[in-house]
Formats: C-alpha cells, sequence, structure tokens
C-alpha cells in the first residue's frame, strides 16, 4: 500500500513538474522543473530495485547534464527569449500547430495504450537458463565412478573427493546411473526442470551405492553478510547427523544447533550464517556428545552457497585394510549479486556487455573532442578580434603617427616645421 | 504487494508524451533539447520497469547506456548551440535555416 502511495506522489510531481517544464517562460525554471522530474524518476528507480541507476540518474543527469544546460543557458543569456514572436507568426498560424502537436500526441497515447493493454505482460515463456547438473563422488570405496543422465555422460571416471564440472541438461525427467569402476551399478530417477543446479552426490560403498540429490542455489543471498549454508548427510556410521556451533569455547556441551537432525541420504534446509571463522562440528544426534567432524576456524565467506556432504574417507592406519573416518567436504560457490545493485551491474558490463561499453567509452571520446572543435573556432575568431583591439590601444605615439603620416619617435628628424603662432593682432 | 509493471509504462508514456509536445511546439533550441532528455527519461523508466518485471539486468544495462549516450548527445548538442548563437546571436530554430536545401 505504501509503495502505491509513494508511486502515485512521486510520479504525480514528476508529471506536474514536466508540465510546468513546458508552461514556464524562463529556461532556467524549465531546467528547475526538469531536474525536479528527473530526481522523481531517480525515486522510482529506487522503488524498481535500481539503486545504482537512482543513483546515476541523480549524479550525472540532475549532477552534470542539468548543470551543463543551466550553464549553457546563463551564459547566453537565453532565459527569457520569447518563445513565440507574434511577429513572425499569425495567431492562426500557432493554433493550427498547437492543434497538430495535440492531435499527434494523442495518436501516440492511444499507440502506446492499444500496445500496452494487447500486451501479454505474463511470465509466459520461461527465459531462466537451462538445468544444469554435476557429480560429487563421495563415496570412499567405489573407486572410479562414470556417471550418467540417459544415455548423455555427465562424469567419467571421478575419483573420491572430486567435482565434475557442471553439464547442460534440457528440461525433463532423466535416469541417472552412477557405475563404479568395480561394482554395481545404481540408477535412480531425477526430474530437472529450468532454473535448477543440481549437485548428485554418491555415497556409501562399491557394494551399495546410493545416490543423493543436492539443489544449487546460486540466487541472492538477502541478508546482509551472511551467505547460505545447507548440509547433505553421507555418512553411513550414524543413524542421524546434527551440526552444532561450538563458539569460541569449543565446547560441546550447550553448543547451540544449526541444523538438526538430519538422516543418511538428506540434503538440510538452508540457514544464513555470518560471515567469519567458525568452529563447527558433526555430532551423532543420538549422542550429541559424540562429535563426528570438527570444522574447525573454517572461514565462511558472505555472499556465497556453501553445502557441506558429510561422508567418510578410508585412512590407512596399520590395521586391514584401512578403516573408515568422517570427513566433510565444503561445495562453495558463489551466490548471485543483488538485482539492481553495482555488483550486478559491473559484473554484465564486463561480461555479456564488454563491446557496447567500450564502443560507448568511444562515442564519449568522440564527443568530447567534437565539443572541443565546435568551441575551438569561435575561440579563434575571437583572438582575432582582439588583436583588432589592441590595435585600438596602441601607445599614443602610434595614433599621432598615424595621423601626422610618419614616425614621430625620432625627435626633431622630419618633424613638419610648424609656423610661429601669429601674434594676437591688439591687445 | 507491488505497483504493476502497467502502472510505470502508464507514466512513461504520459512523461514521453509531454516530451513529444516539448520538441514540436517550442522554439528555444534549449527548451527543445531539454524535452528530449525528457523523453530519453521516460524511455529509461520503462527500461528499469521491464527489467524489474522480467528479473533480468539487460533493462538495467540499457538505461546506463542511454544515459552515456544522453551524456555525450548534450555535450555536442550544447556546444553546437552555443557555436550557432555566437553566429546568429539567436537560437529559435525557426531562424536556423542553414541547411535549407
Amino acid at each position: 500500500m505504501t509503495e502505491f502511495f509513494w508511486f502515485g506522489l512521486v510520479g504525480l510531481i514528476a508529471i506536474v513538474s514536466a508540465i510546468f517544464m513546458l508552461r514556464s517562460d524562463n529556461a532556467v525554471h524549465s531546467a528547475l522543473f526538469l531536474i525536479v522530474t528527473m530526481a522523481c524518476i531517480a525515486f522510482l528507480f529506487l522503488l524498481l530495485n535500481a539503486p545504482f541507476l537512482a543513483m546515476i540518474q541523480i549524479t550525472v543527469y540532475t549532477g552534470a547534464i542539468m548543470v551543463l544546460f543551466l550553464f549553457v543557458i546563463m551564459l547566453l543569456g537565453s532565459e527569457r527569449l520569447q518563445d513565440n514572436d507574434p511577429a513572425q507568426e499569425s495567431q492562426g498560424k500557432r493554433r493550427n500547430r498547437l492543434f497538430m502537436t495535440t492531435g499527434l500526441v494523442f495518436l501516440l497515447l492511444l499507440v502506446f495504450g492499444v500496445a500496452l493493454t494487447n500486451v501479454n505482460l505474463d511470465l509466459a515463456t520461461d527465459t531462466s537458463p537451462l538445468p544444469q547438473l554435476r557429480v560429487l563422488n563421495a563415496a570412499p570405496d567405489a573407486g572410479t565412478v562414470d556417471v550418467y543422465a540417459n544415455d548423455q555422460l555427465v562424469a567419467s571416471g571421478l575419483a573420491f573427493n572430486t567435482t565434475s564440472s557442471y553439464v547442460t541438461l534440457t528440461p525433463g525427467d532423466y535416469t541417472l546411473k552412477v557405475q563404479p569402476a568395480q561394482g554395481v551399478a545404481v540408477t535412480t530417477p531425477i526430474s530437472v526442470q529450468r532454473g535448477q543446479q543440481e549437485t548428485a552426490v554418491d555415497y556409501g560403498n562399491n557394494r551399495n551405492l546410493s545416490v543423493g540429490l543436492i539443489a544449487d542455489d546460486d540466487s541472492t543471498v538477502n541478508q546482509d553478510r551472511s551467505g547460505r549454508l545447507k548440509v547433505f548427510n553421507a555418512y553411513t556410521g550414524a543413524d542421524a547427523v546434527k551440526l552444532v556451533d561450538l563458539g569460541t569455547s569449543l565446547s560441546l556441551t550447550n553448543a547451540p544447533v544449526l541444523i538438526d537432525t538430519l538422516k543418511l541420504g538428506q540434503s538440510s534446509d538452508v540457514i544464513y550464517e555470518t560471515e567469519g571463522t567458525v568452529n563447527w562440528a558433526f555430532v551423532d544426534a543420538a549422542n550429541p556428545q559424540n562429535a563426528i567432524y570438527r570444522v574447525g576456524n573454517y572461514n565462511f565467506q558472505r555472499d556465497t552457497s556453501s553445502a557441506f556432504v558429510l561422508t567418510q574417507e578410508r585412512i590407512q592406519d596399520g590395521t586391514q585394510g584401512g578403516s573408515l573416518r568422517a570427513l566433510a567436504i565444503p561445495l562453495v560457490s558463489d551466490a548471485a549479486p543483488a538485482f539492481g545493485g553495482p555488483k550486478a551491474i559491473g559484473l554484465q558490463l564486463f561480461t555479456n556487455y564488454m563491446l557496447v561499453f567500450q564502443l560507448l567509452a568511444v562515442l564519449l571520446l568522440a564527443s568530447m573532442i567534437g565539443a572541443i572543435v565546435l568551441t575551438h573556432r569561435q575561440s579563434k575568431s575571437a583572438t582575432r578580434k582582439q588583436t583588432g583591439r589592441r590595435v585600438v590601444s596602441r601607445p599614443l605615439v602610434n595614433v599621432i603617427a598615424s595621423q601626422v603620416g610618419h614616425d614621430v619617435t625620432d625627435e626633431g628628424a622630419g618633424l613638419p616645421e610648424l609656423e610661429e603662432p601669429a601674434a594676437p593682432v591688439g591687445k | 504487494m507491488q505497483v504493476s509493471t502497467e502502472s510505470y509504462v502508464m507514466l512513461s508514456m504520459v512523461l514521453f508524451s509531454l516530451g513529444v509536445m516539448g520538441v514540436l511546439l517550442k522554439r528555444n533550441a534549449i527548451l527543445v533539447f531539454m524535452s528530449v532528455e525528457l523523453m530519453l527519461n521516460a524511455a529509461n523508466l520503462a527500461l528499469a520497469a521491464f527489467a524489474r518485471h522480467w528479473g533480468q539486468e539487460g533493462g538495467h544495462l540499457f538505461v546506463f547506456f542511454v544515459i552515456t549516450v544522453a551524456a555525450a548527445e548534450v555535450a555536442v548538442g550544447l556546444a553546437l548551440i552555443v557555436a550557432i548563437f555566437r553566429s546568429k546571436k539567436s537560437i529559435n530554430i525557426d531562424e536556423l535555416h542553414q541547411m535549407e536545401g
């Protein structure tokens, strides 16, 4: 409701001051009314989730361009320039022009209106990117695995604790097949939609392999100075695990629970954590004093999406075949920058729109040179005028010399003999 | 509940039409220029509204480019106006017909 109120108020101010701009006789007043309109549009940019554009609007438009306008108006002294000279234009011609312009503008509004009422602004076609899939091999005993979605190869020869790169799929249903180098393949049905990024995790051992899916979220982190965190449980040593925050005391007693009871093969809900160095521990849900794995001095960064995959690794400790130990694999990716913010605009500017950006830079340079050239000719003629004026203000001797016809600086030489003035007649 | 895209486009439409009226009716070249700026601003508003509607940043980028081009245009245009004013002592667009065929 308040957004409607502000939109209505600011929009009205914008329209009214645009009308005043057209009605005003004084060009300086017109420029000031245009500044009001532009400030209103900057406010509307803020309402439209475009803070960067709002700032650009204020600094470039109202700050630079309008100051340039005011400067030129005052330089030319054209504030009071009569808009319509009655001597040049008859009243009937003037009325005719006004009539035709109003008609044209109404036609324009009609065309816009028809277009606006007929255009389909519903989100009919989904333009979000195609789904992507990658695989993390978290099965310590399965060796390398090959992964197929239907018949399409997603990853081959994927070793333990490695993640494949993303493979783009067409939206639809797939049968995901994980084939270990030695052992029994496992298949699982998955369905992928546009805009989704998934990580398939295979876990267990080569006789009993399982596959779970983690939805990767690269959308905006809406909380300031925080990152997104989720946990996938692939740890077979306990029924369920918890993630607790040890804090600075590094004590398991009364440690706050970040993610509660998470069963094997489950992916937790998303939680938001503040950036910084953290000490977390995965504990057995049945026995909270039993730490399975400690995430010590982990640097948790803001504006990221982190997924921890809790699994096991096999270590050689002298026993037959080695033993299993818990391992948490972090999958960290950057979250998308906030919509309309400077970071998002900059990212687009330096990737997809780099060429346009360069061309605009050249255009700006050309316009700068053009403006200089246009005014430079004028300054040359002004210099010529100045030399002309210097002829007038030359020293007095020169003025006299030009009037008597020759140089007067040489004393005595060639001076015309002045006749002795005649003595006044009588007294 | 946010303000609909249609409302923004209607506002932009009205501002654009006011700009068109200014360009067609005004005789002062500086006021014609200011009306052109008003039209560009109206178009920018529509672009930003559509960018929000589709959730894509392309519209914001184009607003950025339009503002840049407007700055270049104003620099050259005002230099032209100053040059013309110095030679003809007038910026009434009806008196500027050197390029008439």
